[in-house]
């Protein structure tokens, strides 16, 4: 039990949350928009690959970044485009975009240094320390991940920009009514949400040090499972990325004791999702006009 | 379909396929390969030779039945992106009861009995979205996500857990009698190519669809269901009912999957076996929409690229192919807004088409 009441433990799970964390956000402001978003997953690859090649082209670990995150940027208004204009079903092109991302990374990585499996290793972001606390509390990444967290939750609820975005998936009509455009708005929403998904990518880069193909591992959906359980909310989607790293965190710990429940504690945010979906847990409501065009 | 809409829809699929192959010629030139030679290996790689031939049926056969099963629910309108659980549940299901069988087995037992367990388990599997959809309102693309995903783990953990022979990672083989008999016993040229008795089961799920739906109560039920559940309601259907029937359905034509997999492929079950049909059935559902020859088509293209990646593999990466395939699939699904903009840009004039970027975003 020590193990887990730790500082050790509540670091780890805050580690593994992480990626979760800035990959919800991401799904909170392309779903509140209107825009349904199943491609965070190919996002999330697509922004590991542009931080580490960024990174090693040019010596900077925050150029890197910078090309991380237009990577993200771009992949989604992909999407924004196949959705708003190309008017594609917005299942279908996520899914054919995390087909891409995993397909092409892998072309990268060959093209780029001649492997199908992994990039040549990078210099960490943070200074090495002898602690496992102190680093993920010094690193940057870690930083900019909690800003993407507190930023989204104040953005959405205080800004203009977050005013414009909630009413273009609650009632897109009313935001047209007033002279603003839901397609651009949409556009802008989905751009926000691929540099978020695109830094979660960018943080797995900088604390695996390099990229492997596929290593995004599904943290994408559960990204998305956050998303529906807290209710399209941020803060409450938060949480729920939170509670799904700290359920991870804790199977390690007890990975003696527990043997193959690595498999079953995985499930845990699927699993937590449907019991949501029932409304077990309080209701959850999606944005009312998600995936819908304005009439 | 109408004539004019079915025309249109050709075009615009054409369209889009030529505008995926241009951007894939692209990248091989940039590859540095000529467009021409890759295209030649990929074309015999594929057709060029019988064992080539015999693999793209392989693979279409599990690629024809996701995508008659993905129709089956697009039919009510909904979106079985759950496929992919209920193929790799019912293979699992498949490969471990059909162990248990004893080794004098009569084929004539064996595969009826194992499509049937694969037909329960897949319709169970997908059973859950669609409870949550009638009952809950969930959109069953969330859950489907979610049960795709509690599949592949739970696969693994009952793998790892006792399913798996020992010291493997893949269950005790089928006997002799439970695998399904291979197309070269009666084609020998089709020698070693993995092609076999699912594809015809395959090919009768294509051909019986479009008869199912059109000329059966249940079938005109479902279509009223799709075009509009408040007109189907008024006229007494019991929508929520035929939701789930037509998940369920859906889900058992995926447990079919596995008698190309398991009973005619490998022999056994294992983690990912036949997963990739999931999606590229929904996709090829999509390109096909309505017309049965387009389903056909659809799958035998997809088909040939995944084989024919491999035929390319020595000159350009077969990742190459995976691109080309979702830039497709891309392409396809955003033709339709694409063309009906060209189409208004053309028909109106340019001064009368921009009055004001915002009063055309929020049409």
């Amino acid at each position: 039990m020590s193990r887990i009441l730790s500082l050790a433990f509540v670091m780890q799970a805050l580690r593994i949350a992480m990626p979760y964390l800035a990959a919800a956000m991401g799904g909170v402001w392309s779903e509140r928009a209107g825009v349904v978003n199943v491609a965070l997953e190919g996002t999330i690859l697509v922004g590991s690959l542009g931080t580490i090649a960024g990174t090693l082209a040019s010596g900077s670990p925050w150029i890197g970044l910078a090309v991380g995150l237009a990577s993200g940027i771009s992949l989604q208004l992909v999407h924004a485009l196949a959705v708003l204009k190309g008017r594609a079903n917005a299942i279908v092109s996520g899914f054919a975009l995390n087909l891409l991302a995993a397909g092409g990374t892998r072309l990268l990585l060959r093209a780029l240094y001649d492997s199908s499996s992994n990039s040549p290793p990078i210099r960490p972001l943070a200074a090495a320390t002898r602690s496992a606390v102190v680093a993920t509390l010094l690193d940057p990444s870690t930083w900019l991940v909690l800003l993407a967290v507190v930023g989204t939750i104040v953005a959405l609820a205080r800004t203009r920009l977050g005013l414009r975005v909630r009413a273009a998936g609650e009632h897109p009509e009313a935001l047209a009514s007033v002279g603003v455009s839901v397609v651009a708005t949409r556009v802008v929403a989905v751009a926000v949400a691929g540099a978020c998904a695109a830094l979660a990518g960018a943080w797995l880069a900088f604390d695996q040090r390099q990229f492997s193909s596929g290593m995004s591992g599904g943290r994408g959906f559960i990204a998305l499972a956050a998303v529906v359980v807290g209710s399209w909310r941020p803060g409450r989607a938060a949480l729920f990325c939170l509670a799904f790293g700290a359920a991870e965190a804790a199977q390690i710990a007890l990975q003696d004791a527990a043997g193959s429940a690595h498999h079953l504690i995985q499930m845990l945010p699927y699993v937590a999702t449907l019991v949501a979906l029932m409304g077990v847990v309080g209701r959850t409501r999606p944005p009312a006009a998600l995936g819908r065009e304005p009439e | 379909m109408s004539g004019e809409r079915a025309r249109r829809r050709s075009i615009e699929v054409a369209l889009a396929l030529l505008a995926a192959v241009v951007v894939f010629d692209l990248a091989v030139l940039a590859w540095g390969e000529s467009p021409r030679r890759i295209a030649l290996l990929l074309a015999q790689g594929t057709w060029g030779t019988w064992y080539g031939a015999g693999q793209v049926l392989f693979k279409a056969t599990s690629i024809m039945i996701a995508a008659v099963a993905a129709r089956v629910a697009l039919r009510v309108g909904l979106f079985n992106i759950g496929v992919e659980g209920a193929i790799a549940v019912s293979s699992l299901a498949v490969g471990a009861i059909g162990a248990t069988l004893p080794s004098t087995v009569s084929p004539w037992l064996a595969w009826p009995l194992l499509g049937a367990v694969g037909a329960i388990a897949g319709a169970l599997w997908t059973l859950p979205a669609g409870i949550l959809r009638v009952r809950y309102g969930a959109h069953e693309v969330i859950s489907g996500i979610m049960l795709n995903r509690i599949a592949a783990l739970l696969v693994g953990f009952l793998l790892k857990r006792g399913l798996a022979a020992q010291a493997s990672v893949h269950t005790r083989p089928l006997p002799a009698g439970a695998t399904l008999t291979r197309l070269d016993r009666v084609l020998p040229a089709l020698h070693g190519s993995a092609a076999n008795l699912a594809l015809l089961v395959a090919l009768a799920l294509v051909v019986a669809w479009p008869y199912l739906a059109r000329r059966t109560v249940a079938g005109r039920t479902a279509l009223a269901v799709g075009a509009s559940k408040s007109a189907a309601e008024a006229a007494g259907v019991r929508v929520g009912g035929a939701l789930l029937a037509s998940l369920a359905l859906s889900g058992a034509i995926c447990g079919l999957a596995p008698l190309n997999d398991v009973l005619g492929y490998k022999g056994y079950a294992e983690e990912g076996l036949g997963l990739a049909a999931g999606f590229t059935g929904l996709a090829a559902a999509l390109l096909a929409g309505e017309s049965t020859l387009g389903l056909l088509l659809a799958s035998l293209l997809f088909a040939t690229l995944a084989q024919g990646g491999l035929s390319i593999n020595a000159h350009v990466p077969m990742e190459l192919v995976d691109v080309l395939v979702a830039v497709a699939i891309l392409f396809v699904a955003s033709a339709r807004g694409v063309v009906a903009r060209l189409d208004r840009r053309a028909s109106a004039p340019p001064a009368a088409a921009e009055p004001g970027g915002e009063a055309r975003g929020a049409r």
